[in-house]
């Protein structure tokens, strides 16, 4: 029996994280005009709280739960926009436990070194070096890199010709250059560990924290915004595009949920069941950021509006380990999950 | 959130499958709306004597008492054995009115139709719209007036399914004031033999009739035939509704994943349109199929949550309805997509039968039990809090 309702305990790492980051990391924080948040004690707390080693084994500085738990705190990263690095630095601690570096796992862990989630443009693997772009990339830390050979960490150095550049999600900075792909810090091939199915619940739980805001964010305006002396969301123009960003957020939160079972499981049907989690999550993101910027009217397309965040967002993780059009023809590939 | 592998399930599982590998009719179901009546009647009672009717209903009341995860297991089972359609003319007896009469009905009610429905003898149709009550169902001016120990009705019910040929009727007529709105209405089991009832069969676009107009002329029927009480009949409704909007749906479901299963096979060995490569080959076809699979497993994820929810009685609220509205439109699409796949070979019956019935009956599914429109209107009110 797959059971996908929280139980106590994975309520409380649920409620906790979101009560902190609602506290510390609150969206009006991107806002023009916000003061800056003291991100260096963010950081410390995140590291103080476990949440960068939730996965992994106490031994080397985790918390020794499952992928389960892993879900929820991305989940709710992504519902406050946290840095993408957040969760690279997630990926590249399993990397380098499972290449056996247990210091580098421990230092991830710690907090001491941090890694910049990177997508390659051209992810030929047989080439020596490719097109690759870095998000909030300070110069130094090291690469996160998947594709579906396999999930690796590279050095600063392997990206060359790095040159700033700025991002269609304009919370985070980006970095271009050509990343040498023969040189790996560590590479943990596909067949080893399913990585790569790790890093693609953990962007769809990402997503889902997405569309599940947006909705919030969009529902509580339309309730708020009066127009024609009543409250918007009284027309059923507005309320039933509002039920579909509910539905959407759902829908992408239980197959997340299942997906996620179902690689903690080893489950004949893990492949399937994450690429449809990866692709409906993007889906429920982008179309409740295009929701949300949409439904505050004038004010939804102003930089100080909240919304515009979302649809953002959910581009930079929708082209993180495997579009939804790659998805779709991942789900379509397998056999039927009906055994 | 975990999976529990748990021994019981398996065996269960197992009993099911080979049941359902035994019994399963041979033959085709029919494809007239009478030969389908004694095809369905006969399966049922098949169902019945193997020990499989009302899965769902207690055991006190001839039902088989199962949990709600059993219930699931069967309906995967049902489906992958391609079974026929749940969704028959025995459907509402037993999905309907029979968990309605368990909940709300008298002794003697129960005494009387649970078994009957159970055994295949008694068939159910739903006397609830009116040709100026359709989503607004409080609306509903069908008058009945207490006479000595009968209910008198007059009026007319439309979109009835298959009062041509059912036994009895959820009857939902007005006995209080006339713009009484959700007070003032009476849920009673109406037989469909009495005197004074006309049925009026009406063709639906799809060529079957599904569908008809029922008239009511000074019918008498016994008092003893309401269930709840005299002006009651809303919250008799509401009943109802909260079975159609529950499980009943998972059995349907499971068979639209496995239609879907079956297209995706088909795709892989037929040609698509233009004729010179598979369909599956085409990038549009196969990013379609793919999304829907994805859709599919996320309705599935959602039943597994219900699922547990009900295991551990936990009140799911407004949460509990969600899944009407998505199923529905991936319902409608998944057969839009299934004709697009079978390209010009679409336009045939004889090529094509099968997927155009299915086809043609999803356009009803957006409309039956509350239009999207309503569900989106719920999902809204009393899931988001939205006003009114």
């Amino acid at each position: 029996m797959w059971k996908l309702l929280l139980n106590e305990d994975q309520t409380i790492v649920a409620d906790s994280v979101n009560a902190y980051l609602a506290r510390e990391l609150p969206i009006e924080r991107l806002r023009p005009k916000a003061a800056p948040c003291d991100l260096a004690r963010v950081r410390a707390d995140m590291v103080e709280h476990g949440w960068l080693g939730v996965g992994l084994p106490e031994a080397v500085g985790g918390s020794g739960l499952s992928l389960v738990e892993e879900v929820l705190v991305q989940r709710e990263c992504g519902r406050f926009l946290v840095t993408p690095a957040v969760l690279a630095t997630v990926l590249a601690a399993h990397v380098a436990h499972h290449a056996r570096n247990a210091d580098l796992a421990s230092s991830l862990i710690a907090g001491k070194t941090s890694a910049a989630l990177t997508i390659l443009t051209e992810p030929d693997a047989s080439a020596d070096t490719a097109r690759a772009y870095a998000f909030d990339w300070n110069g130094d830390d090291p690469l996160l890199v998947w594709n579906d050979q396999g999930m690796g960490l590279f050095d600063a150095a392997s990206l060359m010709q790095a040159k700033a550049d700025e991002c269609l999600d304009d919370s985070v900075t980006l970095h271009a250059g050509l990343l040498a792909l023969q040189r790996p810090r560590h590479w943990v091939d596909a067949k080893q560990a399913p990585l790569a199915l790790r890093g693609q619940i953990l962007l769809a739980a990402a997503l889902v924290g997405l569309a599940w805001h947006a909705c919030d964010l969009t529902v509580n305006y339309a309730k708020l915004r009066q127009q024609f002396g009543r409250p918007i969301g009284t027309f059923q123009a507005v309320k039933h595009r509002c039920a579909d960003m509910a539905v959407r957020a759902r829908l992408g939160w239980y197959q997340t949920g299942l997906a996620c079972l179902k690689v903690e499981t080893s489950a004949h049907d893990a492949v399937l069941q994450t690429a449809a989690a990866k692709l409906l999550a993007a889906q429920a993101a982008h179309e409740n950021g295009r929701d949300a910027v949409h439904l505050h009217g004038g004010l939804g397309f102003q930089s100080e509006c909240d919304a515009h965040w979302f649809m953002k967002r959910a581009h930079l993780y929708d082209q993180v380990g495997g579009s939804m059009q790659t998805q779709a023809r991942r789900v379509i590939a397998e056999p039927s999950p009906f055994a | 959130m975990e999976y529990r592998n748990l021994i019981e399930e398996c065996h269960f599982r197992e009993e099911v499958r080979a049941w359902l590998r035994a019994n399963k009719p041979k033959e085709r179901r029919p494809g007239g709306p009478a030969e389908q009546m004694a095809y369905d009647r006969a399966w049922q009672r098949a169902q019945f004597d193997g020990g499989w009717a009302g899965l769902a209903w207690p055991k006190e009341y001839g039902g088989r008492g199962l949990s709600p995860s059993q219930q699931l297991i069967w309906s995967e089972e049902y489906a992958s054995a391609h079974c026929p359609p749940v969704h028959d003319t025995c459907w509402l007896g037993l999905n309907h009115a029979g968990p309605t009469l368990i909940a709300r009905g008298t002794e003697s009610q129960k005494s009387f139709h649970l078994p009957r429905i159970l055994r295949g003898e008694s068939a159910w149709c739903q006397g609830f719209s009116e040709p100026n009550a359709g989503s607004d169902l409080a609306a509903v001016r069908t008058r009945g007036v207490i006479d000595g120990h009968d209910l008198v009705v007059n009026g007319q019910k439309t979109w009835t399914t298959f009062a041509q040929l059912t036994d009895y009727q959820e009857l939902l007529v007005r006995t209080g004031p006339v713009d009484g709105r959700h007070r003032g209405l009476t849920w009673i089991i109406c037989d469909m033999r009495l005197p004074g009832i006309t049925v009026r069969p009406i063709k639906a676009l799809d060529g079957i009739y599904h569908n008809c107009e029922v008239f009511y002329d000074n019918v008498r029927i016994p008092l003893s035939s309401v269930v709840g009480e005299i002006d009651n009949g809303w919250s008799v409704v509401m009943t109802t509704f909260g079975f159609e909007r529950g499980a009943a749906a998972f059995s349907s479901f499971c068979q639209m994943a496995i239609a879907l299963e079956g297209l995706i096979s088909h795709a892989r060995s037929h040609p698509g349109p233009g004729g010179t490569r598979r369909a599956i080959d085409d990038g549009t076809i196969a990013h379609r199929l793919g999304v829907a699979r994805a859709q599919v497993q996320s309705l599935r994820a959602l039943m597994y949550m219900m699922v547990e929810a009900a295991e551990r009685n936990i009140e799911l609220g407004a949460e509990g309805s969600l899944m009407h509205l998505p199923y529905t439109e991936l319902d409608q699409s998944i057969y839009r997509l299934a004709l697009d796949i079978m390209g010009p070979h679409s336009m045939s019956r004889s090529a094509a039968n099968d997927w155009l019935l299915h086809y043609f009956k999803s356009f009803s599914a957006t409309i039956a039990g509350g239009t999207s429109e309503i569900q989106r209107n719920i999902i809204g009110e009393r899931l988001l809090g939205l006003p009114r």
